[in-house]
């Protein structure tokens, strides 16, 4: 399993936040406990509050069951006003602590339940074929936090996939209309991976404040923004435009995952449509492939290689395209072209194809075997 | 044989630039990426005109809107005289998504060396028409001239706008 060994130094950082603030709130004994779910009562897709015990020692510690015909679950921490969140530990019926370091596998430094997260924090299970949604009792220890939060899937085993999908639309230069040749893209790049996407009808969201926002899902437009995405789909927010210091981004998702289920602020994706465009006109390939990538963010997937070429994602069969051997303009930047073979074809690349490569034909539009399997077993997907 | 001298070295400095000037195709791929962030160290070390490289990238309407916004974003560690003019002509004339991403490059690279000229520029911008591109100048603006932007929250209509400002 590759691990990104070099996020533990923000892992700790976050960390001892944490634990900071948690050591100095200790009145908390316990929150309600309640069971909701994101469809109906009897949809296999259930999400419930976990009740969770003071320790003494600064931590929170809960459990959940895991039922027997269990195919994943994601397991979040939140916290109202933004301060960091995350988990000590998180065990699987066996006693295995899939957040140690010293357990094999983990996800150590790769969960944002393990690095904190600000006012929120998950882990996935499974968020690699590595890992399974075992049957029976988890256990977490959780730093301060107002409540935890498990979404469940269980009943059958995934065979034909379908996800979900719910557009939304801001500013007034493009229509939703505008967006029909780009979804169509994104629905096919998953189709051709085995997983049929149900996109709804694209919502408008006229409100002026939401045409340019900011990247930054716990600053307050965006929050208020994103906290309108449904619960029972991925929710795509096509954006006019980034606001301040994230000019220069195509699309971010609410984290790896984000999340499923609770309508909050990291509960979609956003993407920019004036970045996409030439003129007026959207460049709907690439906007779809962005649509695509951040999705893949949003339900578990990483960058299959990172920017330097130093960093690889955790799943065992994507390719990879090492700095080592791969930049060959020694630029310590890895492009498309230089990783052609090396994984540029997938939808998780990094980066898209430069402008050139896309005018002659190239696209991202591939996901490895054990990608697909993620997404198959993700809570959200039925 | 004056003459011919002086056609020499003109000839000589124009291949000069043309040596030192970087491929544009090696300032595009640093302009690439998904989630893309300013590597201002990346920009810096490569060769001597790179700023003109920059704003005829910046200034190609066939290009599509990520790379040029980029392009305007690293102008601003060049801050040199075509820069600021390039960048000032952006915020006033470009449409309101490079316009504003032109008045953040400039106050960028510019509100040490030339504080005034971005205070002008801001106030100017006050008045567009755009909300995010008021926004982006009255934020400016709060710390080059308080008292502006004091006046700026009281006429501004939209509550949003000021909202957005104040952040």
């Amino acid at each position: 399993m590759k691990i990104k060994l070099n996020l533990c130094h923000a892992a700790f950082i976050l960390l001892t936040a944490s634990l900071l603030i948690g050591s100095g709130c200790s009145k908390k004994e316990s929150s309600s406990s309640a069971t909701s779910t994101a469809d109906n009562s009897t949809s296999p897709f259930t999400v419930s509050e976990i009740t969770q015990t003071n320790s003494g020692d600064g931590y929170f510690t809960g459990s959940f069951v895991v039922p027997s015909d269990g195919i994943s679950f994601l397991l979040s921490t939140h916290k109202d006003n933004n301060a960091s969140v995350a988990f000590y530990s998180l065990s699987d019926p066996d006693g295995t602590d899939i957040l140690s370091s010293s357990s094999t596998p983990n996800l150590n430094g790769v969960a944002s339940g393990s690095l904190g997260g600000s006012g929120y924090a998950n882990v996935l299970v499974p968020q690699s074929p590595s890992f399974s949604a075992k049957a029976g009792t988890w256990t977490f220890k959780a730093y301060n936090n107002d409540r935890v939060k498990l979404a469940l899937r269980s009943r059958s085993t995934p065979t034909s996939t379908t996800i979900v999908v719910q557009p939304y639309i801001t500013g007034t230069t493009w229509a939703a209309g505008d967006l029909t040749a780009t979804l169509s893209v994104m629905s096919g790049i998953y189709s051709t991976n085995g997983i049929t996407l149900t996109i709804n009808s694209t919502i408008t969201i006229s409100d002026s404040q939401y045409a340019a926002i900011s990247g930054t899902f716990t600053d307050s437009t965006t929050s208020a923004l994103v906290s309108q995405g449904s619960a029972s789909a991925v929710n795509l927010f096509f954006i006019e435009d980034y606001s301040g210091s994230w000019s220069g981004v195509l699309g971010n998702a609410a984290g790896i995952p984000g999340s499923m289920g609770i309508a909050n602020s990291w509960n979609g994706v956003l993407n920019s449509l004036t970045a996409h465009a030439t003129g007026t006109t959207l460049d709907s390939q690439l906007l779809g492939e962005t649509a695509a990538h951040e999705m893949g963010h949003q339900l578990g997937l990483f960058h299959t290689t990172g920017q330097d070429g130093t960093e690889f994602d955790i799943i065992s069969d994507t390719a990879e395209c090492p700095k080592s051997s791969r930049d060959n303009d020694s630029n310590g930047q890895m492009s498309a072209e230089e990783c052609e073979g090396y994984g540029a074809e997938n939808v998780m690349f990094w980066t898209a194809w430069s402008s050139s490569s896309r005018s002659a034909g190239k696209k991202q539009e591939t996901l490895s075997s054990y990608q697909q399997q993620v997404l198959k077993y993700s809570p959200i997907a039925k | 044989m004056k003459h011919l001298l002086i056609v020499c070295i003109i000839i000589w400095n124009f291949v000069g630039i043309a040596v030192a000037a970087p491929d544009k195709a090696q300032v595009m791929e640093l302009l690439e990426g998904r989630h893309w962030k300013l590597d201002s160290e990346a920009f810096q070390s490569l060769e001597v005109g790179t700023d003109s490289v920059l704003i005829e990238i910046a200034g190609d309407t066939a290009l599509v809107n990520y790379l040029r916004f980029r392009a305007v974003e690293a102008l601003a560690l060049f801050p040199t005289k075509m820069t600021a003019d390039f960048l000032e002509l952006t915020a006033e004339k470009s449409f309101a998504a490079l316009s504003r991403r032109g008045f953040e490059a400039f106050k960028r690279g510019f509100s040490k060396t030339d504080p005034q000229r971005v205070t002008q520029l801001a106030a100017h911008l006050l008045k567009h028409r755009n909300a995010q591109v008021r926004i982006s100048a009255a934020r400016a603006m709060r710390t080059l001239d308080a008292p502006r932007f004091k006046s700026f929250l009281k006429s501004e209509s939209d509550s949003w706008v000021r909202k957005e400002a104040q952040k």
